[in-house]
Protein backbone atom coordinates (compact mmCIF):
# COMPACT_ATOMS: atom_id res chain seq x y z
CA UNK A 1 0.00 0.00 0.00
CA UNK A 2 1.26 3.45 -0.96
CA UNK A 3 0.79 6.39 1.07
CA UNK A 4 1.29 10.18 0.67
CA UNK A 5 1.52 13.19 2.98
CA UNK A 6 1.49 16.41 1.71
CA UNK A 7 3.23 19.87 2.68
CA UNK A 8 2.65 22.99 1.01
CA UNK A 9 5.31 25.47 1.37
CA UNK A 10 5.44 29.24 1.77
CA UNK A 11 7.50 29.54 -1.40
CA UNK A 12 4.19 27.53 -3.49
CA UNK A 13 6.32 24.46 -3.93
CA UNK A 14 4.41 21.19 -2.80
CA UNK A 15 6.19 18.34 -1.08
CA UNK A 16 4.62 14.97 -1.44
CA UNK A 17 6.08 12.50 1.13
CA UNK A 18 5.69 9.28 -0.20
CA UNK A 19 5.82 5.77 1.92
CA UNK A 20 4.85 2.13 1.75
CA UNK A 21 4.83 0.20 -1.69
CA UNK A 22 5.24 1.20 -5.20
CA UNK A 23 3.56 -1.89 -6.83
CA UNK A 24 0.33 -2.87 -8.69
CA UNK A 25 -2.04 -1.61 -6.28
CA UNK A 26 -0.27 1.89 -6.13
CA UNK A 27 -2.57 4.08 -8.59
CA UNK A 28 0.15 6.96 -8.61
CA UNK A 29 -1.51 8.75 -11.10
CA UNK A 30 -4.60 9.80 -8.25
CA UNK A 31 -1.72 10.36 -5.93
CA UNK A 32 -0.85 13.85 -7.63
CA UNK A 33 -4.00 14.66 -9.80
CA UNK A 34 -4.69 17.33 -7.27
CA UNK A 35 -1.20 19.09 -7.14
CA UNK A 36 -0.27 21.49 -9.56
CA UNK A 37 2.78 23.94 -9.58
CA UNK A 38 5.98 23.06 -8.56
CA UNK A 39 6.35 19.88 -7.21
CA UNK A 40 9.05 18.12 -4.21
CA UNK A 41 8.78 14.25 -3.68
CA UNK A 42 10.77 13.21 -0.67
CA UNK A 43 11.06 9.06 -1.73
CA UNK A 44 12.63 7.83 1.95
CA UNK A 45 9.14 6.11 3.16
CA UNK A 46 9.28 4.06 0.10
CA UNK A 47 10.76 0.73 1.50
CA UNK A 48 9.87 -1.40 -1.87
CA UNK A 49 8.81 -1.13 -5.88
CA UNK A 50 8.35 -3.74 -7.59
CA UNK A 51 8.53 -3.51 -11.78
CA UNK A 52 4.96 -2.83 -12.49
CA UNK A 53 5.43 0.17 -9.87
CA UNK A 54 8.29 1.08 -11.78
CA UNK A 55 6.63 1.36 -15.19
CA UNK A 56 3.93 3.30 -13.45
CA UNK A 57 6.20 5.60 -12.04
CA UNK A 58 8.28 6.29 -14.88
CA UNK A 59 5.06 7.28 -16.97
CA UNK A 60 3.53 9.19 -14.55
CA UNK A 61 7.50 11.40 -14.19
CA UNK A 62 7.09 11.55 -17.74
CA UNK A 63 3.82 13.24 -17.84
CA UNK A 64 4.45 15.91 -14.68
CA UNK A 65 7.72 16.30 -15.40
CA UNK A 66 6.60 17.49 -18.61
CA UNK A 67 4.83 20.50 -17.71
CA UNK A 68 6.66 21.36 -14.80
CA UNK A 69 9.97 21.91 -12.56
CA UNK A 70 10.51 18.97 -10.16
CA UNK A 71 12.86 17.17 -7.63
CA UNK A 72 13.06 14.17 -5.86
CA UNK A 73 15.15 14.01 -2.74
CA UNK A 74 16.03 11.22 -0.32
CA UNK A 75 16.03 8.65 -3.07
CA UNK A 76 16.07 5.10 -0.82
CA UNK A 77 18.29 2.06 -1.79
CA UNK A 78 15.52 0.07 -3.48
CA UNK A 79 14.30 2.90 -5.92
CA UNK A 80 17.83 3.65 -6.45
CA UNK A 81 18.60 -0.16 -7.57
CA UNK A 82 15.67 0.28 -10.06
CA UNK A 83 16.79 3.87 -10.97
CA UNK A 84 20.21 2.40 -12.04
CA UNK A 85 18.24 -0.45 -14.30
CA UNK A 86 16.04 1.83 -16.25
CA UNK A 87 16.98 4.96 -18.90
CA UNK A 88 14.47 8.41 -17.75
CA UNK A 89 13.44 7.05 -14.98
CA UNK A 90 13.05 10.52 -13.01
CA UNK A 91 12.83 11.78 -16.36
CA UNK A 92 13.02 15.76 -16.25
CA UNK A 93 12.92 15.57 -12.64
CA UNK A 94 16.07 16.67 -10.56
CA UNK A 95 17.28 14.30 -8.25
CA UNK A 96 19.08 16.16 -5.25
CA UNK A 97 19.84 13.47 -3.06
CA UNK A 98 19.17 9.47 -1.83
CA UNK A 99 19.95 7.23 1.21
CA UNK A 100 23.27 5.22 0.16
CA UNK A 101 24.40 2.14 2.35
CA UNK A 102 26.98 2.47 4.78
CA UNK A 103 28.46 0.12 6.66
CA UNK A 104 30.98 0.59 10.43
CA UNK A 105 32.90 -2.39 10.56
CA UNK A 106 34.11 -1.35 14.14
CA UNK A 107 30.94 -1.46 15.09
CA UNK A 108 29.10 -4.37 12.77
CA UNK A 109 26.10 -1.71 11.67
CA UNK A 110 25.19 -1.15 8.65
CA UNK A 111 22.68 2.03 7.98
CA UNK A 112 21.23 4.08 5.42
CA UNK A 113 22.72 7.86 5.15
CA UNK A 114 22.29 10.37 3.20
CA UNK A 115 23.94 11.79 0.25
CA UNK A 116 23.50 14.86 -1.71
CA UNK A 117 24.11 14.78 -5.03
CA UNK A 118 26.85 17.76 -5.47
CA UNK A 119 29.11 15.47 -2.83
CA UNK A 120 29.37 12.90 -5.36
CA UNK A 121 32.66 12.55 -7.90
CA UNK A 122 34.22 9.58 -8.89
CA UNK A 123 33.78 7.39 -5.26
CA UNK A 124 31.13 7.66 -2.80
CA UNK A 125 31.52 10.39 0.04
CA UNK A 126 32.71 9.65 3.22
CA UNK A 127 30.87 9.22 5.82
CA UNK A 128 31.48 8.54 9.70
CA UNK A 129 29.79 6.00 12.68
CA UNK A 130 27.44 7.97 14.68
CA UNK A 131 28.49 5.73 17.54
CA UNK A 132 32.39 5.04 17.35
CA UNK A 133 32.91 8.56 15.22
CA UNK A 134 35.08 5.98 12.69
CA UNK A 135 34.94 5.93 8.94
CA UNK A 136 32.59 4.11 7.83
CA UNK A 137 32.66 1.93 4.19
CA UNK A 138 30.25 2.48 1.17
CA UNK A 139 28.70 -0.97 1.04
CA UNK A 140 27.62 -1.02 -2.56
CA UNK A 141 29.05 -1.16 -5.82
CA UNK A 142 30.80 1.32 -7.25
CA UNK A 143 28.54 1.77 -9.74
CA UNK A 144 25.47 2.40 -7.59
CA UNK A 145 25.49 6.31 -7.34
CA UNK A 146 25.35 6.26 -11.16
CA UNK A 147 21.40 7.07 -11.21
CA UNK A 148 22.20 10.35 -9.22
CA UNK A 149 25.25 11.70 -11.28
CA UNK A 150 23.31 10.70 -14.11
CA UNK A 151 20.35 12.97 -13.42
CA UNK A 152 22.78 15.55 -12.61
CA UNK A 153 24.20 15.78 -16.14
CA UNK A 154 20.68 15.82 -18.09
CA UNK B 1 10.67 -40.28 -11.93
CA UNK B 2 12.85 -42.20 -14.02
CA UNK B 3 16.55 -41.49 -13.96
CA UNK B 4 18.99 -40.97 -16.74
CA UNK B 5 22.50 -41.18 -15.50
CA UNK B 6 24.66 -38.82 -18.33
CA UNK B 7 26.92 -41.62 -19.04
CA UNK B 8 29.84 -39.21 -19.51
CA UNK B 9 31.29 -35.60 -18.60
CA UNK B 10 33.99 -33.50 -20.65
CA UNK B 11 35.81 -31.63 -17.77
CA UNK B 12 37.84 -28.86 -18.62
CA UNK B 13 39.03 -26.49 -16.18
CA UNK B 14 41.76 -24.01 -15.48
CA UNK B 15 42.81 -24.49 -11.98
CA UNK B 16 43.92 -27.95 -10.72
CA UNK B 17 41.96 -27.62 -7.26
CA UNK B 18 38.66 -27.19 -9.36
CA UNK B 19 39.72 -29.95 -11.57
CA UNK B 20 39.97 -32.32 -8.28
CA UNK B 21 36.44 -30.72 -6.62
CA UNK B 22 34.88 -31.50 -10.10
CA UNK B 23 36.90 -35.04 -9.89
CA UNK B 24 35.02 -35.48 -6.65
CA UNK B 25 31.44 -34.82 -7.45
CA UNK B 26 31.34 -36.70 -10.67
CA UNK B 27 32.70 -40.19 -8.25
CA UNK B 28 29.57 -39.45 -6.02
CA UNK B 29 27.45 -38.76 -8.97
CA UNK B 30 28.66 -41.92 -10.60
CA UNK B 31 29.51 -39.93 -13.93
CA UNK B 32 32.78 -41.17 -15.58
CA UNK B 33 35.18 -38.08 -16.74
CA UNK B 34 36.51 -38.75 -20.60
CA UNK B 35 38.82 -36.37 -22.44
CA UNK B 36 36.72 -37.01 -25.66
CA UNK B 37 33.12 -35.16 -26.30
CA UNK B 38 31.11 -36.17 -23.23
CA UNK B 39 26.72 -36.14 -22.82
CA UNK B 40 27.64 -33.29 -20.44
CA UNK B 41 30.27 -30.33 -20.80
CA UNK B 42 31.63 -29.12 -17.03
CA UNK B 43 34.18 -25.72 -18.08
CA UNK B 44 35.95 -23.00 -16.15
CA UNK B 45 34.09 -19.87 -17.46
CA UNK B 46 37.89 -18.66 -19.09
CA UNK B 47 37.80 -21.60 -21.35
CA UNK B 48 34.13 -21.29 -22.23
CA UNK B 49 35.29 -21.28 -25.91
CA UNK B 50 36.88 -24.35 -25.41
CA UNK B 51 33.12 -25.93 -25.22
CA UNK B 52 31.71 -24.33 -28.62
CA UNK B 53 31.07 -27.57 -30.23
CA UNK B 54 30.04 -29.40 -27.22
CA UNK B 55 27.00 -31.72 -28.09
CA UNK B 56 25.43 -31.69 -24.99
CA UNK B 57 24.58 -29.37 -22.14
CA UNK B 58 27.41 -26.88 -20.98
CA UNK B 59 27.76 -26.34 -17.62
CA UNK B 60 29.88 -23.00 -16.83
CA UNK B 61 32.10 -22.91 -13.59
CA UNK B 62 32.53 -19.59 -12.94
CA UNK B 63 35.10 -17.98 -10.38
CA UNK B 64 36.54 -14.27 -9.42
CA UNK B 65 34.80 -12.26 -12.05
CA UNK B 66 32.24 -10.87 -9.98
CA UNK B 67 28.68 -10.65 -10.52
CA UNK B 68 28.17 -7.94 -13.63
CA UNK B 69 31.18 -10.16 -15.49
CA UNK B 70 29.18 -13.36 -14.53
CA UNK B 71 25.76 -12.11 -16.24
CA UNK B 72 27.65 -10.85 -19.19
CA UNK B 73 29.03 -13.98 -19.68
CA UNK B 74 25.43 -15.71 -19.46
CA UNK B 75 23.95 -12.88 -21.61
CA UNK B 76 26.60 -13.10 -24.63
CA UNK B 77 26.47 -17.19 -24.39
CA UNK B 78 23.05 -17.41 -23.60
CA UNK B 79 23.99 -19.91 -20.94
CA UNK B 80 21.60 -22.00 -19.06
CA UNK B 81 23.83 -23.47 -16.46
CA UNK B 82 26.56 -21.60 -14.34
CA UNK B 83 27.75 -22.59 -10.94
CA UNK B 84 29.53 -20.24 -8.68
CA UNK B 85 33.16 -21.75 -7.62
CA UNK B 86 32.80 -21.07 -3.87
CA UNK B 87 32.58 -23.69 -0.63
CA UNK B 88 29.03 -24.75 -2.02
CA UNK B 89 30.13 -25.65 -5.25
CA UNK B 90 30.03 -29.76 -4.32
CA UNK B 91 26.58 -28.93 -3.81
CA UNK B 92 25.52 -26.87 -6.09
CA UNK B 93 27.31 -29.43 -9.01
CA UNK B 94 25.26 -32.17 -7.55
CA UNK B 95 22.00 -30.32 -8.18
CA UNK B 96 22.48 -29.68 -11.39
CA UNK B 97 24.06 -33.32 -12.58
CA UNK B 98 21.25 -34.61 -10.64
CA UNK B 99 18.76 -32.70 -12.71
CA UNK B 100 20.55 -33.04 -16.26
CA UNK B 101 20.25 -36.68 -15.00
CA UNK B 102 16.70 -36.87 -15.98
CA UNK B 103 15.76 -36.59 -11.85
CA UNK B 104 13.21 -34.27 -10.86
CA UNK B 105 13.95 -31.13 -11.69
CA UNK B 106 11.38 -30.12 -9.05
CA UNK B 107 11.40 -29.12 -5.37
CA UNK B 108 13.39 -26.97 -2.61
CA UNK B 109 15.08 -29.32 -0.95
CA UNK B 110 17.93 -29.70 -3.50
CA UNK B 111 18.29 -25.97 -2.51
CA UNK B 112 18.00 -26.40 1.01
CA UNK B 113 19.60 -29.99 1.93
CA UNK B 114 20.32 -29.76 6.21
CA UNK B 115 16.55 -30.01 7.43
CA UNK B 116 14.87 -26.83 8.41
CA UNK B 117 11.44 -25.69 8.18
CA UNK B 118 9.38 -25.36 5.06
CA UNK B 119 6.77 -22.64 5.11
CA UNK B 120 4.59 -22.97 2.40
CA UNK B 121 1.70 -20.59 1.75
CA UNK B 122 -1.30 -19.75 -1.15
CA UNK B 123 -1.00 -16.68 -2.84
CA UNK B 124 -3.95 -15.77 -5.07
CA UNK B 125 -3.62 -11.90 -4.90
CA UNK B 126 -1.29 -8.83 -4.56
CA UNK B 127 -2.99 -8.54 -1.00
CA UNK B 128 -1.96 -11.82 -0.08
CA UNK B 129 1.50 -11.21 -1.86
CA UNK B 130 2.30 -8.05 0.32
CA UNK B 131 1.18 -10.53 3.47
CA UNK B 132 3.60 -13.58 2.87
CA UNK B 133 6.61 -11.21 2.01
CA UNK B 134 5.99 -9.43 5.02
CA UNK B 135 6.39 -12.72 6.93
CA UNK B 136 9.27 -13.98 4.90
CA UNK B 137 11.17 -10.55 5.62
CA UNK B 138 10.54 -11.51 9.17
CA UNK B 139 12.09 -14.85 8.86
CA UNK B 140 14.84 -13.38 7.07
CA UNK B 141 15.19 -11.13 10.17
CA UNK B 142 14.96 -13.58 12.73
CA UNK B 143 18.12 -15.42 10.48
CA UNK B 144 20.17 -12.34 11.07
CA UNK B 145 20.06 -10.82 7.52
CA UNK B 146 20.58 -7.71 6.92
CA UNK B 147 17.95 -5.56 6.60
CA UNK B 148 18.93 -4.35 2.83
CA UNK B 149 19.93 -7.62 1.46
CA UNK B 150 16.52 -8.81 3.02
CA UNK B 151 14.46 -6.16 0.83
CA UNK B 152 16.53 -6.99 -1.96
CA UNK B 153 15.46 -10.94 -1.51
CA UNK B 154 11.98 -9.99 -0.99
CA UNK B 155 12.44 -7.68 -4.11
CA UNK B 156 13.20 -10.77 -6.13
CA UNK B 157 10.67 -12.70 -4.42
CA UNK B 158 7.82 -10.03 -5.47
CA UNK B 159 9.17 -10.75 -9.19
CA UNK B 160 8.81 -14.23 -8.72
CA UNK B 161 5.48 -14.09 -7.64
CA UNK B 162 3.89 -11.11 -9.29
CA UNK B 163 3.61 -12.65 -12.94
CA UNK B 164 2.85 -15.90 -12.15
CA UNK B 165 -0.28 -14.62 -10.10
CA UNK B 166 -1.41 -12.79 -12.89
CA UNK B 167 -1.24 -15.56 -15.09
CA UNK B 168 -3.25 -17.68 -12.94
CA UNK B 169 -5.92 -15.21 -12.29
CA UNK B 170 -6.29 -14.91 -16.09
CA UNK B 171 -6.71 -18.37 -16.72
CA UNK B 172 -9.17 -19.31 -13.81
CA UNK B 173 -6.45 -21.26 -11.85
CA UNK B 174 -6.78 -20.26 -8.27
CA UNK B 175 -3.62 -19.22 -5.97
CA UNK B 176 0.01 -19.82 -6.63
CA UNK B 177 2.26 -21.48 -4.25
CA UNK B 178 4.97 -20.18 -2.37
CA UNK B 179 7.79 -21.68 -0.46
CA UNK B 180 10.45 -20.93 2.19
CA UNK B 181 12.80 -22.81 3.93
CA UNK B 182 15.96 -22.28 5.31
CA UNK B 183 19.30 -24.06 6.50
CA UNK B 184 22.32 -22.36 8.00
CA UNK B 185 23.82 -19.80 5.85
CA UNK B 186 21.08 -19.62 3.43
CA UNK B 187 17.44 -18.61 2.71
CA UNK B 188 15.46 -20.24 -0.26
CA UNK B 189 12.06 -19.34 -1.52
CA UNK B 190 10.14 -21.14 -4.27
CA UNK B 191 7.48 -19.95 -6.44
CA UNK B 192 5.46 -22.02 -8.94
CA UNK B 193 2.75 -21.97 -10.68
CA UNK B 194 0.65 -24.85 -13.49
CA UNK B 195 1.32 -23.00 -16.19
CA UNK B 196 4.60 -24.16 -17.17
CA UNK B 197 5.31 -21.22 -20.03
CA UNK B 198 8.12 -19.83 -19.08
CA UNK B 199 11.46 -20.72 -21.38
CA UNK B 200 15.11 -19.68 -21.41
CA UNK B 201 15.20 -17.12 -23.89
CA UNK B 202 12.47 -14.57 -22.34
CA UNK B 203 15.24 -14.39 -19.24
CA UNK B 204 17.58 -14.26 -20.81
CA UNK B 205 16.50 -11.39 -22.83
CA UNK B 206 16.44 -9.32 -19.82
CA UNK B 207 20.04 -9.30 -19.25
CA UNK B 208 20.99 -8.43 -22.82
CA UNK B 209 18.65 -5.51 -22.47
CA UNK B 210 19.83 -4.62 -19.28
CA UNK B 211 23.28 -4.30 -20.70
CA UNK B 212 21.87 -1.25 -22.23
CA UNK B 213 22.42 -0.39 -18.07
CA UNK B 214 26.14 0.91 -19.23
CA UNK B 215 23.96 3.60 -21.49
CA UNK B 216 21.92 4.79 -18.81
CA UNK B 217 19.57 1.91 -18.85
CA UNK B 218 16.78 -0.34 -20.18
CA UNK B 219 14.40 1.60 -22.54
CA UNK B 220 11.48 3.24 -21.25
CA UNK B 221 9.02 0.32 -22.88
CA UNK B 222 11.26 -2.54 -21.60
CA UNK B 223 8.64 -4.92 -20.29
CA UNK B 224 7.80 -5.39 -16.83
CA UNK B 225 8.64 -9.04 -16.69
CA UNK B 226 12.56 -7.84 -18.33
CA UNK B 227 13.23 -5.46 -15.47
CA UNK B 228 11.76 -8.43 -13.25
CA UNK B 229 14.33 -10.64 -14.21
CA UNK B 230 16.94 -8.38 -14.36
CA UNK B 231 16.24 -7.55 -10.79
CA UNK B 232 16.29 -11.26 -9.93
CA UNK B 233 19.85 -11.62 -11.39
CA UNK B 234 21.25 -8.77 -9.52
CA UNK B 235 19.46 -9.58 -5.82
CA UNK B 236 20.48 -13.25 -5.71
CA UNK B 237 23.16 -15.73 -4.99
CA UNK B 238 21.20 -18.52 -6.99
CA UNK B 239 18.24 -18.13 -9.39
CA UNK B 240 16.85 -21.86 -10.54
CA UNK B 241 14.37 -21.97 -12.88
CA UNK B 242 12.45 -25.24 -13.76
CA UNK B 243 9.77 -25.79 -16.33
CA UNK B 244 7.43 -29.01 -17.07
CA UNK B 245 6.24 -27.31 -20.47
CA UNK B 246 2.64 -26.78 -20.29
CA UNK B 247 2.14 -27.89 -16.39
CA UNK B 248 3.86 -25.90 -14.10
CA UNK B 249 6.78 -23.62 -13.54
CA UNK B 250 9.19 -23.21 -9.95
CA UNK B 251 11.70 -20.73 -9.90
CA UNK B 252 13.86 -20.75 -6.86
CA UNK B 253 15.64 -18.01 -5.33
CA UNK B 254 18.52 -18.08 -2.59
CA UNK B 255 20.15 -15.94 -0.79
CA UNK B 256 23.65 -16.67 1.25
CA UNK B 257 23.21 -15.09 4.38
CA UNK B 258 27.04 -13.68 6.37
CA UNK B 259 28.05 -11.18 4.09
CA UNK B 260 27.80 -7.32 3.72
CA UNK B 261 25.95 -5.78 1.10
CA UNK B 262 28.73 -5.18 -1.03
CA UNK B 263 29.97 -8.69 -1.37
CA UNK B 264 26.95 -10.14 -2.14
CA UNK B 265 25.97 -7.59 -4.58
CA UNK B 266 29.16 -8.72 -6.13
CA UNK B 267 29.28 -12.48 -5.29
CA UNK B 268 28.81 -14.52 -8.61
CA UNK B 269 25.59 -16.24 -8.74
CA UNK B 270 24.49 -19.60 -9.74
CA UNK B 271 22.07 -19.92 -12.68
CA UNK B 272 20.46 -22.62 -13.83
CA UNK B 273 17.04 -23.11 -16.56
CA UNK B 274 16.15 -26.65 -17.08
CA UNK B 275 12.88 -27.38 -19.58
CA UNK B 276 11.58 -30.49 -19.61
CA UNK B 277 8.95 -30.95 -23.19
Amino acid sequence: MLARRVERRPDGRTTVMLSGLIDETADLEALVADLDGELAFDLSGVHRINSIGAHRWILMMARITASRRVVIEAVPYCVGMQANYVANFFARAEVLSCLAPYACDTCDTSTEMLIHRDEVSLRAPTRWCSSCKREMRFDELDGYLDFLVRTRLT
Amino acid sequence: MTTVKPPSARVIVDDVAVGERVDAVLAVADIPRIEGKGAVTIVSHGKVDQAADAPGPVLVLCSGTGRRAALELIASRALRYLVPVDDRLEDSLLTMLGKLSGADLFGLDRYVRHGGLFDTYDVADSVAKVRVLREIGARAQRLGCPQLIADLFLSAIDEMAINAIERHNRAGLGPIEIVAAAEVGRFAVAVRDRIGQLRPEHVLGSLVRGGAQKQGGMALDAASAQLGFRIMFDTLSTLAINVEAGCRTEIVGVIDLGKSLREYRDTVPGWSCFVRE
